[in-house]
């Protein structure tokens, strides 16, 4: 099983959460449902600019540099 | 019998909404001591019982991250309410569930109350609510506050609890266990013990909560160094983040003890039209902007007739022009005011009480609450783009743009409130993530021009007149939102050397929906207030203390001649500092007057300038104080850019919490205004 950053995952990619580097919005991360064992839907990547992914019901825009230290493993692309 | 209760929850989950129906319009606003945010507070009469509503702001959890999250906290352990209301959202339940457990760890007497049932329920969620009262061992219910249903339960579960003698929450940790036991016993042995629950202390120390690391270090002395001892030893043995520890039990027992089984989801996974224009990040920069633009420039013609009647003008159409400018909110409110002159004039004839009546109190106050409709407009509509979702979007949408100035999507809200006014667009900084940027944002969106500045914009443009005049507003406005971008992209670079940043923007993004009146109608009123609160004392006081300058001599005597008054020979000395501007001569005492006193208030330009020429309207006004294009031009960019008004200063001041950066921003803006004063007046005498 490969360990990718969420930024370099396709768009429409179903993913589940391994690891979060780095500390400052490590937090609010988890407060908004996306930590280790989280799963998630990637619903716009373009290689740039803010990703948007899906926590359950709940939309979140994730910076691209934030996105690169949610370190995921891709369940379906 | 009175019976405090708090309401705490997540953005987004319709805490405001909830508080609305609620309070039905009966509010009052306090701010949480230390600090300023606000809470507001609604008193209701349930059977005998006086409930009283505490709306806290909209957190994602009690960590402390933010300066929200550590109010919300605070409150709730310095003082106690006898309920919390905790609401979770019916369609992101186990998200927001998180907070009701970190609530339920401080205190057990929480009522939960379950949002957009409604919507939940047309969308297959189906909840046990019984069952789910059982395994969290607080009442569960259901409630829908736009429709109103639930209430009554909501109120006599309340009213349940509150007379319950009702323990915190304990989930288990698992290994972490043997580490919190050991915190909390010697918490419990302090000579003073906080008055926090032990074993909740224990866990915030070992997630590493700087808040209770100075409280233990404080209460316990000599023995925090064993606490000390044991968060290694645990942070060893653990090997991995306590917070990730905690957030996982956490989720996990919401997933295993909570909604197993209590929550059916009845599998219609609708393939949701993603607006995925709105996502591409070059579209969306251009939409948002384009929206904004659009949307302000409406804005500005509602208010002030602003562009269109420059345009109309330039075709000819100046009758038709100043026909729209009559029937524009400022047009309609100065109609008003001097009607109401008019009217004491002819009731009190040429005296002194009516000169100090019509001149000093209304002049001042007249001059600031023209500006109120159009603050009002600028928050009513924020707050409908808000209420309704757009604003994440906007926020996603310019995050690219701004990033290129040190800043990110999160700094939407500021800039675009102080459109209206500066002072909540610098409170609403609040909300910003990271602290730095929050600074940048909280010390130089006073450069933003405001609605008041917008007025004395354009009254100086129609002193101008002509082409000059029609292009004052949007080169003042480019000036001020370049000098606004430049600082802030400086001082993120300066920052960045010391130590590296990166500029991120995390935002849910809710769904779209036709904006709610009174959620919107609320956010108005949270924004405008300030202002009002503003009209009422700072300016009404310098509007009578201003009169009584005007009207009295060096030699104390009364005058009715402006030119004999202390004020005229005081500016006198002052004037020459206006000299790079171009500005000297008989009558730019006028001018250092006007700006004197707008820095009370930039509103008062206007009327400084009206009663010291004793013009009657501000064309008048401003031509006869004899300046030349070059010079007003200078002015005009002069005023927008100089030291933000003493109301802004205020919260610049509170927000930073130093008055080191207050007093930065202050000589900065001074600086900037005359650099960039200076430099429009030879500019402008070159091309014109």
């Amino acid at each position: 099983m490969e360990a990718v950053s969420l930024d370099s995952v396709r768009e429409g990619s179903r993913v589940t959460v391994l690891q979060i580097n780095g500390d400052g919005w490590v937090r609010r991360l988890y407060q908004m449902g996306v930590l280790p064992g989280s799963k998630l839907e990637v619903v716009f990547n373009r290689g740039f600019g803010p990703l948007i992914v899906r926590v359950g019901d709940t939309e979140i825009s994730i910076g691209r540099g934030i996105a690169r230290k949610i370190l995921v493993r891709v369940d379906e692309s | 019998m009175r019976i405090t209760v708090a309401l705490v929850g997540q953005p987004n989950v319709g805490k405001s909404t909830l508080f609305n129906i609620i309070a039905r319009g009966n509010a009052i606003v306090s701010n949480w001591p230390g600090t300023t945010v606000e809470i507001n507070k609604s008193t209701v009469m349930h059977n005998e019982y006086e409930l009283e509503f505490f709306d806290l702001p909209g957190i994602y959890g009690l960590t402390g991250v933010t300066l929200e999250e550590r109010v919300a906290r605070s409150f709730l352990l310095e003082a106690r309410p006898d309920v919390a209301v905790v609401l979770v959202d019916s369609l992101n339940l186990e998200r927001t569930l998180i907070l009701a457990l970190e609530v339920l760890e401080i205190t057990g007497k929480v009522v939960i109350a379950v949002t957009k049932t409604d919507v939940a329920h047309s969308k297959g969620v189906h909840i046990n609510y019984e069952l789910m009262e059982k395994r969290l061992g607080a009442p569960v219910v259901p409630v829908s506050a736009i429709k109103k249903i639930g209430l009554d339960r909501l109120f006599e579960a309340i009213l349940r609890i509150s007379n319950e003698d009702r323990r915190p929450l304990t989930i288990s940790y698992g290994e972490l266990e043997p580490f919190i036991s050991s915190v909390e016993q010697i918490v419990r042995e302090a000579q003073n013990p906080p008055p926090y629950p032990a074993r909740w202390l224990a866990l915030k120390y070992l997630e590493g909560d700087p808040e209770i690391e100075e409280i233990l270090s404080k209460s316990l002395a000599e023995r925090y160094k064993e606490l000390e001892e044991i968060r290694r030893e645990c942070r060893r043995r653990i090997g991995e983040d306590i917070v990730v520890l905690v957030s996982k039990k956490k989720i996990s027992y919401i997933q295993e003890s909570i909604v197993k089984g209590a929550v059916v989801k009845a599998v219609v996974e609708e393939k949701r039209k993603t607006s995925s224009v709105l996502y591409n990040p070059v579209a969306a920069a251009t939409i948002s902007v384009l929206f904004i633009f659009a949307l302000f420039i409406g804005v500005f013609i509602v208010n002030t007739g602003y562009p269109l009647t420059a345009i109309l003008e330039r075709a000819g159409q100046s009758e038709l022009a100043s026909r729209i400018e009559e029937y524009t909110l400022s047009g309609l409110v100065e109609k008003l005011f001097d009607y109401i002159s008019s009217i004491i004039y002819d009731w009190l004839g040429e005296t002194m009480l009516a000169s100090f009546i019509t001149e000093g109190l209304l002049g001042g106050v007249a001059a600031v609450l023209v500006f109120l409709p159009l603050i009002v407009i600028v928050m009513a509509v924020l707050g409908a783009l808000e209420d309704s979702g757009i604003l994440p979007r906007l926020a996603i949408g310019t995050h690219a743009i701004l990033q290129k100035i040190g800043l990110s999507g999160h700094a939407i809200l500021p800039v675009t409130l102080s459109l209206g006014c500066n002072v909540p667009g610098v409170l609403s900084t609040r909300a910003v993530p990271s602290a730095s940027e929050r600074l940048r944002l909280i010390m130089f969106t006073p450069f933003i021009p405001c609605q008041a500045r917008l007025v004395v914009l354009l009254a100086l443009a129609t002193g101008i007149g002509g082409l000059a005049g029609s292009v004052l507003v949007p080169f003042v406005y480019l000036v001020s939102f370049a000098v606004f971008a430049t600082l802030s992209y400086a001082s993120y670079k300066l920052a960045s050397k010391k130590r590296k940043e990166e500029i991120e923007l995390l935002l849910e993004i809710p769904p779209l929906h036709r904006p709610y009146a009174r959620v919107v109608w609320w956010f108005t009123w949270h924004n405008v207030k300030h202002f009002l609160a503003k009209a009422g004392t700072i300016i009404f006081a310098v509007s009578i203390i201003s009169w009584g300058l005007q009207h009295i001599t060096t030699n104390l005597s009364f005058t009715s001649d402006i030119n004999n008054s202390i004020v005229a020979s005081g500016s006198q000395k002052l004037s020459f500092l206006l000299k790079p501007l171009g500005i000297s001569g008989e009558s730019s005492w006028i001018a250092a007057y006007a700006l004197i006193t707008g820095f009370l208030a930039k509103e008062l330009v206007i009327s400084a300038l009206m009663t010291a020429t004793g013009a009657s309207s501000i064309q008048e006004a401003v031509s006869s104080l004899g300046l030349t294009a070059p010079s007003l031009i200078a002015l005009a960019l002069f005023t927008t850019l100089y030291v933000p008004c003493l109301a802004t200063l205020a919260v610049v001041y509170m927000e930073s919490k130093r008055a080191k950066y207050a007093i930065i921003a202050t000589i900065l803006m001074i600086a900037t205004a005359f650099v960039l004063g200076a430099l429009a007046y030879l500019l402008a005498n070159i091309i014109l």
